[in-house]
């Protein structure tokens, strides 16, 4: 093949690859932009696409529903307990990991990496039967203990990184200075840890608050969930509600996101919870 | 035990072993108030496992370690009043200067009002007193070494632990820190063992130098004993460079002057309580061998060696120039000429070389 047959052939692909990113991207942002503006449509139904006025009707019926504010208000307390409490379990997990070597601690990890690979209908299943065997009914808390299951994988994972990009020397130069385990960890472990944390609780909340698969089958007519009383009512009833709930939930990640910011910098709540300070 | 100089820190015939590896076997050792000791040996030789056990991190397996009079065994490190250097200074990268210097004294039970007055004091014994507000990542590598040392003397430790203090160093700049660690310590009057693997600054840092391979002390004295009379094999090969000769021990001449018969027929004046017929090993530094031309060859003195020598190799290394020569039995020799006195070689680059029977180490 010539040269300039094989430059051809580069520049050609360079395009691709291009068109791919351009293509993914869309993807990503244009079904948000489109449910973002259709929240706004005046119409009473659900017409095309683009509305040709605004209003924010969707959004008033969306808060002054009581099934929609009782589910959401659920969504919330189950995500920041699930949240909170799969960050305690994977910081400790995750610390026993880095300074001990113990027999079993493969089969350990991989057990509680497990819900990444078991589908979560079969978790969620799973789960039902289990608490009904056991006599466990209520709601709430069978949510917060499935939430914190499926969380914990991914909370471990981050706060491990976190916690290995800890110099074990730190501790050791804490101990020859007098401060005894406990007072170390406080000291250097937990603050070096912080973004890790941060980014372990907003990653698992994350995950609790738009969590269908195994919530599913948890929740009783007392308790249920945002997303489970959207499905729902996109079943019987579907309007542009749904759109504004969305904006909601949008607005409300934002928020965090921003947030998150201030506390750490969000290229590393994104990425892994590294300990070098930044030189400011 | 009566002794004039008090010992702050004593090792007892530690053991430690990993399983069934050894880490370091029957090490004994003591420093005294104010010395300043370097362990130094290659990698894997026992030495950080040695002051990761006088830290506490390490518990030893059989023996006893006193630190103050006071057995340490079983004690965790922040009951035992050590003082530690990082290789890597460990400072706390989340803390400014100031706090990273303080936060020994707050654990150590000394008066908040009494903290201040101490930081500073060992800021100024660092010259950083101007930096206490930084961060570590915003000092140099240099600066960050001065922090851990001030950091660790605050606390006015029994005795100072230094592992590998330079090593994360550039070259030069390790140079001046030699010179300014040494009187930072000597200034303080600090018990201190520095473990490296660098003979140059094990030598210029410590006021006593332990030599360790494969766990075991192999040598312990001052810098110039162990340079000048090493006392093993290891030692003489550790340490600077050395050409070696092997031989028998042919001839005794009363006292400790002898004569070793080296292959190929050649004799070698010695200094050596070695019986006769021993075989031994000669071991001679470069800069004790002078390279003159072959025409002048003859002992100036009774107690001086003379042999003939032909040139293989020449390496000009600036203040001195390194000759590689064999002798006539095959032998290779290495010696180092000062840049202005370079010998006359001739044509066939035979030469002689002449070296005191008292600068030949036997072993």
């Amino acid at each position: 093949m010539s040269p300039k047959f094989l430059k051809h052939c580069d520049t050609a692909f360079g395009l691709l690859c291009r068109l791919l990113f351009l293509v993914s991207i869309l993807l990503l942002v244009g079904p948000i932009l489109i449910t973002l503006l259709m929240s706004f449509d005046s119409r009473e139904y659900m017409g095309v696409f683009p509305p040709p006025s605004l209003s924010l009707q969707w959004y008033e019926n969306f808060f002054s529903n009581r099934l929609y504010m009782s589910s959401a208000q659920n969504s919330l307390v189950i995500g920041v307990v699930s949240a909170s409490l799969s960050t305690l379990v994977g910081l400790v997990t995750a610390f026993a990991f880095c300074r001990a070597n113990f027999r079993g601690k493969g089969a350990l990890e991989a057990l509680i990496m497990s819900p990444v690979v078991v589908p979560g209908v079969i978790i969620g299943f799973s789960l039902l039967l289990f608490f009904s065997s056991v006599g466990y009914y209520d709601g709430k808390l069978r949510l917060i203990l499935a939430h914190v299951l499926i969380s914990l994988p991914f909370s471990l994972r981050i706060l491990y990184a976190a916690l290995q990009g800890i110099p074990h020397s730190l501790t050791e130069a804490a101990l020859s200075l007098g401060a005894n385990e406990r007072q170390s960890f406080a000291d250097i472990t937990l603050p070096l840890a912080r973004s890790g944390i941060i980014s372990s609780f907003l990653f698992s909340l994350a995950l609790s608050l738009d969590e269908v698969a195994v919530s599913i089958f948890l929740v009783d007519p007392k308790t249920t969930t945002l997303p489970i009383t959207l499905l729902a009512n996109m079943r019987n009833q579907f309007d542009l509600t749904i759109a504004a709930a969305s904006g909601v939930l949008i607005m409300f990640t934002l928020v965090v996101i921003f947030v998150a910011d201030r506390l750490v910098g969000l290229n590393r709540v994104v990425g892994q919870g590294v300990h070098e300070e930044k030189n400011s | 035990m009566f002794e004039a100089v008090p010992q702050i820190l004593s090792l007892q015939n530690v053991h430690k072993s990993y399983g069934a590896v050894a880490g370091v076997t029957d090490i004994s050792f003591s420093v005294s108030s104010g010395e300043i000791v370097s362990l130094l040996g290659p990698s894997g030789c026992g030495k950080t496992t040695t002051l990761r056990m006088i830290a506490g991190f390490e518990q030893p397996s059989s023996g006893n370690i006193e630190i103050a009079g006071r057995s340490a065994v079983g004690l965790k490190p922040y009951e035992r009043n050590v003082g530690l250097v990082f290789q890597h200074f460990a400072l706390f990268p989340h803390m400014t200067i100031y706090d990273n210097v303080a936060y020994g004294l707050k654990y150590r039970g000394v008066p908040v009002a009494e903290r201040e007055g101490r930081v500073t004091d060992a800021l100024k014994l660092v010259q950083l007193e101007a930096f206490k507000a930084r961060k570590p990542a915003q000092l140099s590598g240099g600066q960050q070494q001065r922090v851990a040392l001030a950091r660790a003397l605050v606390t006015q430790p029994s005795i100072m632990l230094l592992d590998e203090p330079l090593s994360a160093l550039d070259a030069k700049l390790r140079q001046t820190l030699q010179v300014e660690l040494r009187q930072i310590l000597k200034s303080v009057n600090c018990s201190t063992i520095i473990v490296t693997h660098d003979q140059e600054e094990a030598m210029s840092l410590g006021d006593r130098l332990i030599v360790m391979n494969k766990g075991r002390i192999e040598q312990d004295g001052t810098p110039s004993e162990v340079y000048r009379r090493p006392s093993t094999e290891f030692v003489a090969d550790f340490i600077g460079r050395a050409s070696w000769l092997q031989g028998v021990i042919a001839e005794k001449h009363g006292g400790d002057r002898a004569t070793v018969a080296i292959a190929g027929g050649e004799t070698v004046k010695v200094r050596s309580d070695k019986p006769l017929n021993e075989a031994v090993k000669l071991c001679i530094r470069p800069e004790h061998i002078k390279v003159v031309a072959a025409e002048q060859a003859q002992a100036r003195e009774a107690d001086e060696n003379l042999l003939k020598a032909t040139v293989e190799n020449v390496l000009y290394l600036g203040s001195t120039t390194q000759y590689s020569l064999a002798l006539s039995s095959q032998n290779k020799l290495v010696v180092d000429v000062m840049g202005t006195e370079l010998p006359a070689v001739d044509s066939s680059g035979s030469v002689a070389i002449r070296f005191k029977a008292a600068d030949v180490t036997v072993l």
